[in-house]
């Protein structure tokens, strides 16, 4: 038997290159042109070369998206060089002054999105209209918002002439700072290929200027003088004061062309019948039948209302001429009943995204037949219908692509709805706020097949500490990222204990108004640690306002080296004035709410609604009023 | 300056495959010869991905061993697997303009948790099993050296879309990770003093986390 051989000698192999030997400057630096802003500095920060390739990249970065942190002027110049590649560029404001324009206003820009312009003016537009000819999607939200700061209706021409490439324009913001007599006529000037407008706020008598103005423009008979309104348009999204019967009219007839409408109002005082919604105005509808997406919600913002002269006639005769309809939004709609909710299911083959919202006659019967129609529902959200039981929900979950489902404040859901929908292979996102479930529907979610990334039990107070065991107890552990456990009474802090230990890599944790919650469960979260070692929670987002337990002693836990990526945090302000301060100061760049706000971007954005919590809460007179609502049929208008 | 450069070699690259695609006679396959002598053959479609050889069949010099300098066997015949599994679905014109617009308008999602949940509607994006067979492509690669090789490669030969995927590859370890991850990941020595570290840190506070 030969004997083992020497081993080898001691001699160091060459070692593996470095990347910075390897490669040459001009392919690194596009190697790092393809990160991200935040890990292309800390790329920076790992040897000499790669700072300076770094800031190389800087000036001809295609892309600069940075949202999740508001930088001031100063900060920001040096990360935006003068790039002639830039661009899509995306931003928060919060910190950016009228001083900051000309840094945010770039030639060659395709797409600018900003969040947060309070303190920037009007001049921005401007500005955009003269230096951005290129620019293709614009979105800005609450300009000039600040006390003293002014946009004008010439702000708006000069961005609207400007920028005659334009495609998607979407400005959250009040129109009524707009008003001008010519206000509609501007319009004509705008781009040809705008095909997307997104309107914050628009009084109700300057949008039906404007539908009177491209009324008019196609009704003349001069081809060669007529000025050309939204040749292109197909999606209209905006807030009114009130929806009407005219308005939707005027909307049909100036914009026959829309594959998508979506509008809001919030009225202030209970509209009359000549200034409603009623079946007449439904049925004008989609005149084409072009229409793919259609959102009509009544907020309770100010009244508690609903759009209460529409009823199962006006939906049967809006499904009728819909069926190319792949998604439906409609709140508010309280005189609906199943006969009108299972027309839009039955006429709509191809629909995709269904929401209703205080649908309070839809029960189970709506979905009683769903498995015999084809349809392929992704998005569900079913809020405030307090008739719906288990039955409708295990009909509903025949739907094996469901992603996103909303049960909020279905008051008579239980623990055998969560069962049927715990085999849905690809449900992602599941909110079960003010239902009735108990610790067997975690149970039931701990050993089914979701990949559940979102789950919301806020205000489910029969939950106890062992829910937390129980849903963690499967692959739920490894997919879970946003969870709110908030108005759980019996959650404490052995409970938080147990959800640290899972090792789950939560992103997002809210806890609000539990009372038992306390420092406890804030240092079990910040010593943490992931699968993998990396030191420190992953958590970005917590909420624990008011919450009973925490006493100043808790904001040393938040000090670094804890929670090393928080980026929001949410905690009783009066807590400990100083103490507050002193942590907002040494952490300059964590937005921390102190008065009770919601947290994640605030954002008017009806799509992310699929994900976020409405300030639609209702407190427990609102709700008891709704429910006592009386049903009076003189207020009905009957169709004739 | 890498762009410039990339968008020249595309645009003609474009322009070339307009002219002349039918025209070139359908010889045999290219024989890539490589720094030790080996040769790799190349079939002609799959050297199409190439500009360099696109040039060179064009120009009529691909007869014979071509040399590719700097490139071991190895790697070249990564490249070349490559080429072959992309080259029945090469489209020149797309190609470009994916890479001189790498990040067209998408939806914006803002929660902070924005990558997490994404619907699942969309039909099939990659009908064709690239992307998947990318991804393999890649993660088979023994170590960080083999890669950079392969992007050097991929580089000198001017096949563009091999270029992308190895910088985005490469980009994806440093992605998301603190320095001292990035260095361990990539190998690279800090030369930094601690003074000079500092500083690096202090300038752009809010992008670390400690």
């Amino acid at each position: 038997m030969p004997p083992p051989l020497p081993p080898d000698p001691i001699e160091p192999c060459a070692p593996a290159p470095a990347m910075d030997a390897a490669l040459p400057a001009a392919v690194v630096a596009t190697i790092l042109s393809r990160l991200d802003v935040r890990s292309l500095l800390l790329a920076a920060a790992a040897c000499r070369g790669l700072r300076a390739c770094a800031s190389h990249a800087l000036a001809f970065l295609p892309s600069f998206h940075l949202l999740e942190v508001a930088l001031t002027h100063e900060l920001l110049r040096p990360l935006l060089p003068p790039n002639p590649s830039l661009r899509s560029l995306r931003l928060d404001c919060a910190r950016l002054e009228d001083a900051a324009i000309a840094c945010l206003a770039r030639p060659g820009l395709h797409e600018l999105l900003l969040l947060n312009c309070d303190n920037i003016s009007g001049c921005l537009l401007c500005e955009l209209g003269t230096t951005c000819r290129d620019l293709r999607v614009l979105s800005l939200n609450s300009l000039g918002a600040r006390r003293g700061l002014v946009v004008n209706f010439s702000d708006l021409q000069e961005l609207l002439n400007g920028c005659s490439q334009l495609e998607s324009l979407r400005l959250a913001l009040d129109f009524s700072t707009f008003d001008d007599p010519n206000f509609g006529h501007v319009w004509a000037s705008a781009s040809e290929s705008l095909s997307s407008l997104e309107i914050g706020y628009i009084p109700m008598t300057m949008l039906l200027e404007l539908l009177a103005a491209v009324t008019e423009a196609q009704q003349c008979m001069d081809y060669v003088k007529a000025p050309v309104f939204f040749p292109s348009l197909q999606k209209l999204c905006l807030a009114v004061d009130f929806i009407t019967d005219h308005l939707i009219g005027s909307i049909s007839v100036a914009l026959p062309s829309l594959t998508h409408l979506d509008i809001q109002d919030a009225p202030i005082v209970e509209p009359n019948s000549s200034s409603d919604l009623t079946n007449a105005g439904l049925q004008q509808i989609n005149p084409h039948g072009k229409l793919k997406h259609i959102s009509l919600m009544r907020s309770q913002e100010f009244l508690v209302t609903s759009f209460r002269r529409v009823n199962d006639l006006g939906i049967l005769l809006m499904a009728d001429r819909c069926s190319n309809l792949e998604s439906v939004c409609l709140g508010g709609f309280s005189r609906v009943t199943d006969t009108g909710f299972r027309a839009i299911i039955h006429s709509c083959s191809g629909l995709h995204k269904l929401r209703v919202s205080h649908g309070s006659h839809l029960t189970d019967l709506v979905f009683h037949d769903i498995i015999a129609t084809s349809l392929c529902l992704t998005h569900v959200s079913l809020r405030w219908c307090k008739l719906l039981t288990n039955v409708g929900i295990e009909r509903l979950s025949c739907n094996k692509d469901l992603n996103v489902l909303d049960l909020r404040d279905c008051r008579s859901l239980g623990d055998e709805a969560v069962r049927a929908l715990s085999c849905l292979p690809k449900l992602q996102t599941l909110t079960l706020d003010g239902t009735d479930i108990s610790d067997q529907s975690l149970k039931y979610l701990g050993l089914g097949t979701c990949p559940l990334t979102s789950l919301s039990l806020r205000g489910c107070r029969k939950l106890t500490n062992d829910c937390i065991t129980l849903l963690f107890a499967g692959p739920v552990r490894q997919s879970l990222q946003v969870l709110d456990l908030s108005r759980i009474p019996s959650i404490t802090d052995d409970g938080i204990m147990l959800l640290a230990r899972s090792r789950t890599p939560l992103i997002e944790l809210r806890m609000r108004e539990n009372p038992k919650i306390g420092d406890a469960s804030v240092m079990a979260l910040a010593s943490m640690q992931l699968d993998g070692g990396t030191y420190g929670s992953s958590l970005q987002l917590l909420d624990l306002f008011d919450c009973g337990g925490i006493t100043p002693l808790a904001t040393r836990w938040f000090k670094k080296p804890y929670f090393p990526r928080l980026r929001w945090l949410g905690i009783t302000g009066s807590l400990n004035r100083v103490m507050v301060d002193a942590l907002s100061r040494s952490r300059p760049f964590l937005h921390m709410a102190c008065r009770g706000e919601e947290l994640g971007t605030v954002l008017w954005d009806t799509s992310s609604d699929w994900y976020r919590h409405n300030d639609e809460d209702l407190d427990e007179l609102e709700q008891w009023l709704l429910e006592g609502e009386p049903v009076s049929d003189d207020d009905t208008i009957m169709e004739e | 300056m890498a762009p410039p450069a990339t968008d020249a070699a595309t645009t003609k690259q474009e322009q070339q495959h307009a002219a002349g695609g039918e025209g070139v006679e359908v010889g045999g396959d290219l024989r890539l010869v490589a720094e030790c002598g080996t040769v790799v053959r190349l079939s002609r479609s799959a050297a199409r991905m190439s500009t360099t050889l696109f040039d060179m069949i064009e120009a009529g010099c691909a007869e014979g061993g071509i040399p590719i300098k700097g490139a071991d066997v190895g790697t070249l015949r990564l490249v070349a697997a490559y080429c072959e599994k992309h080259a029945p679905h090469y489209d020149p014109v797309a190609s470009a303009a994916r890479l001189r617009d790498p990040f067209p308008p998408f939806p914006i999602e803002f929660t902070p948790a924005s990558y997490a949940v994404k619907p699942v509607t969309q039909l099939d994006p990659d009908p064709h099993g690239l992307e998947a067979w990318d991804r393999k492509f890649i993660s088979d690669l023994p170590d960080n050296s083999a890669l950079f090789n392969l992007i050097i490669v991929a580089n000198l030969m001017a096949i563009e879309d091999l270029v992308d995927l190895g910088c985005t590859a490469v980009a994806d370890k440093m992605r998301g990770k603190t320095p001292d991850e990035i260095r361990v990941a990539l190998d690279i020595e800090n030369d930094y003093t601690p003074e000079q570290e500092a500083e690096v840190r202090r300038e752009n506070a809010w992008a670390f986390e400690d």
